[in-house]
């Protein structure tokens, strides 16, 4: 997959985002640009949205110079730049279409730059495919390592206020023998637990075609390194559209935002054997949403009917994803584990 | 050492000058010796003919020894028997001698290498099945019983290699149904993701904490032990150095 956004200023060449250095470069000829140079050198054409004078105006930007693919075979929706080339669709691999203009409403406030080079995604590729003895042969192939794509994938990040409580009784048991007999001696105290938790930057992903479990898998991002969104960022990569809304994701916000408040709770908790009759509740008060792009390098795999996803924070490389088994390989290992076992049961069975 | 002596000069001077039959096929080889003169031609054929099919059958050498000359306790027999077979057939080779002696009767079955595993927990059975013929001097049929046992029990134990074999590939099949269901979980999940890291430690108050004490009480139960064992079997050396199992008894 290929995109072309900026032109040099000096050779006319394509200007990319490199990750390793955090400028802007040409391939052609090797010039490099800070972010704000690009800015200014494209003053005419994209206009800062830093400043809150000129968001709306970015908002128009964005409007206006942002095209949304779709991939007729899979359905998944990529934006890019106006000046973007023909695209292939980065889960399917299928060629994707021109569909139209994006609003407003799917403007990202904030992005998280690449940082991990795609060099880098690869050699964590391989080094993940080391310790998996029953993936296809294919999978590891120079083809398959050509499907890593830079994608910004579209995450809500919500910080919730919340009110937390837990009731409990807490056992103290100790044992103790004396004579014939075992002694236990059990203390029952009335645990009360409340407080008031910020759980915050928990980040759920809006792309639908993305697994929100291998999201959650190369976790975290550190959001101290968030710029205001500029298509600048854009340069050399895609960027998914968001197909989740605030209100899909928030059950599965809810959810981690209980899990986080219960282990605070837990934490409060000691000295004791065992706790029964727990009670948790826990009131999520209020949430602040920002939508943000945050950076991955991704590569899906067809084995079967079935789609495998491996994916790489492309900020801290962090690496996870589900790799396909081959069943016959797996077979064949689990034959030799069973003739090797019979051949050592009838030679310890002959000893005898 | 010198009673040692004597009784190894005794079997190879009975050896070399009264040897009735020694037949060879393949690497097992059968003998029999009559010194005490108790066998018919014809018996002495059949019971040529049945070591040689028995032999054939186990690949075992089989030696049968008869002699009323030798004199000595329980003792005395066992070694006579053992060095016997080695000075025939080589020492810890696999095979078989069984001595006879008549007035005052006694058998003793020897055995060497891997007649040791296949026939050492069956010597009693092996002799019960002898002497009722022997009591009636029938040597053929004590010799036909023994063939019968031998060729029963060898095969019983070549199929301990068939069922441990099986029971193997039973548990080697366990193994991999286990090894194909942990490394298909293992290729379905993604790495678990905390939580705990987006709570804002600076933001969480504790509005209440308290452990009020409810009641206390003790509980007691009577310890109880139990303790079990169990225990194993041997074999000798004999004189001339090898190891030999089986056994032998008056009849």
């Amino acid at each position: 997959m290929k995109t072309v956004q900026y032109k040099c200023p000096n050779c006319g060449g394509e200007l990319k985002f490199n990750a390793e250095k955090q400028l802007f470069s040409c391939e052609y000829c090797l010039s490099d640009f800070t972010e704000e140079q690009v800015k200014q050198i494209f003053k005419k054409n994209e206009e800062t949205d830093l400043s809150e004078k000129n968001a709306d105006k970015a908002v128009k930007d964005f409007e206006e110079h942002t095209n949304l693919y779709t991939c007729p075979s899979c359905g998944a929706e990529i934006m890019a730049e106006e000046t973007t080339s023909a695209t292939f669709c980065y889960y399917c691999h299928n060629p994707v279409i021109l569909s139209g203009r994006l609003s407003r409403e799917y403007k990202p406030g904030r992005v998280i730059p690449f940082k991990v080079t795609r060099e880098a995604a690869v050699d964590s590729f391989k080094r993940w495919c080391k310790s998996k003895w029953f993936i296809p042969k294919d999978f590891k192939s120079k083809r398959q390592l050509e499907k890593i794509t830079g994608v910004y994938v579209p995450f809500w990040i919500a910080d919730c206020k919340t009110n937390a409580g837990l009731n409990a009784v807490g056992k103290q048991i100790r044992s103790w023998t004396a004579g014939d007999y075992k002694y236990t001696e059990t203390r029952e105290f009335a645990v009360s637990r409340r407080a008031d938790i910020k759980v915050k930057g928990v980040p759920a992903d809006g792309a639908s075609k993305i697994p929100d479990e291998l999201m959650e898998a190369i976790e975290p991002f550190d959001y101290k390194e968030s710029r205001e969104f500029s298509m600048s960022y854009l340069s050399g990569f895609i960027a998914n559209k968001y197909d989740v809304d605030k209100g899909k994701v928030f059950p599965r916000v809810r959810q981690r935002v209980n899990d986080a408040c219960v282990s605070v709770l837990n934490e409060s908790i000691g000295n004791y054997s065992i706790m029964v009759g727990k009670n948790v509740h826990i009131d999520i008060l209020s949430t602040d949403w920002q939508y943000m792009l945050l950076p991955v390098w991704f590569m899906t795999y067809k084995y079967g009917d079935k789609m495998y996803s491996f994916a790489v924070n492309a900020q801290n490389g962090k690496t996870d994803g589900i790799p396909p088994l081959s069943y016959p390989r797996l077979l064949s290992f689990c034959g030799i584990i069973a003739a090797a076992s019979a051949a050592l049961f009838g030679i310890i069975g002959g000893l005898l | 050492m010198i009673k040692k002596l004597s009784l190894a000069a005794a079997v190879l001077i009975s050896i070399l000058t009264f040897s009735l039959n020694v037949s060879a096929r393949g690497s097992y080889l059968c003998e029999l010796y009559d010194y005490a003169d108790e066998l018919y031609e014809d018996e002495i054929e059949n019971i040529e003919r049945r070591l040689e099919k028995t032999s054939e059958k186990t690949g075992l050498n089989l030696c049968v020894v008869v002699n009323n000359s030798i004199e000595g306790g329980e003792y005395t027999y066992q070694d006579y028997a053992d060095v016997f077979y080695e000075e025939n057939f080589g020492i810890n080779t696999d095979g078989i001698c069984l001595f006879i002696r008549f007035d005052p009767n006694y058998v003793h079955f020897s055995t060497s290498g891997k007649a040791q595993d296949y026939y050492n927990s069956h010597t009693d059975s092996i002799i019960d099945g002898m002497v009722s013929d022997l009591r009636s001097h029938d040597i053929e049929g004590a010799v036909d019983n023994m063939c019968d046992d031998l060729e029963h029990y060898y095969k019983t134990d070549k199929m301990k290699w068939l069922i441990f074999g099986f029971a193997g590939l039973i548990i080697g099949i366990g193994i991999g149904i286990a090894v194909l269901f942990i490394v298909r979980s293992r290729y379905r999940k993604y790495a678990a993701s905390g939580t705990v890291r987006y709570i804002d430690k600076s933001q969480t108050n504790f509005t209440e904490s308290s452990d009020v004490f409810i009641r206390q009480y003790t509980s007691k139960v009577r310890i109880s032990s139990d303790s079990s064992s169990s225990g194993g079997g041997s074999s000798h050396t004999s004189s001339g150095g090898g190891s030999h199992g089986g056994g032998g008894r008056s009849f």
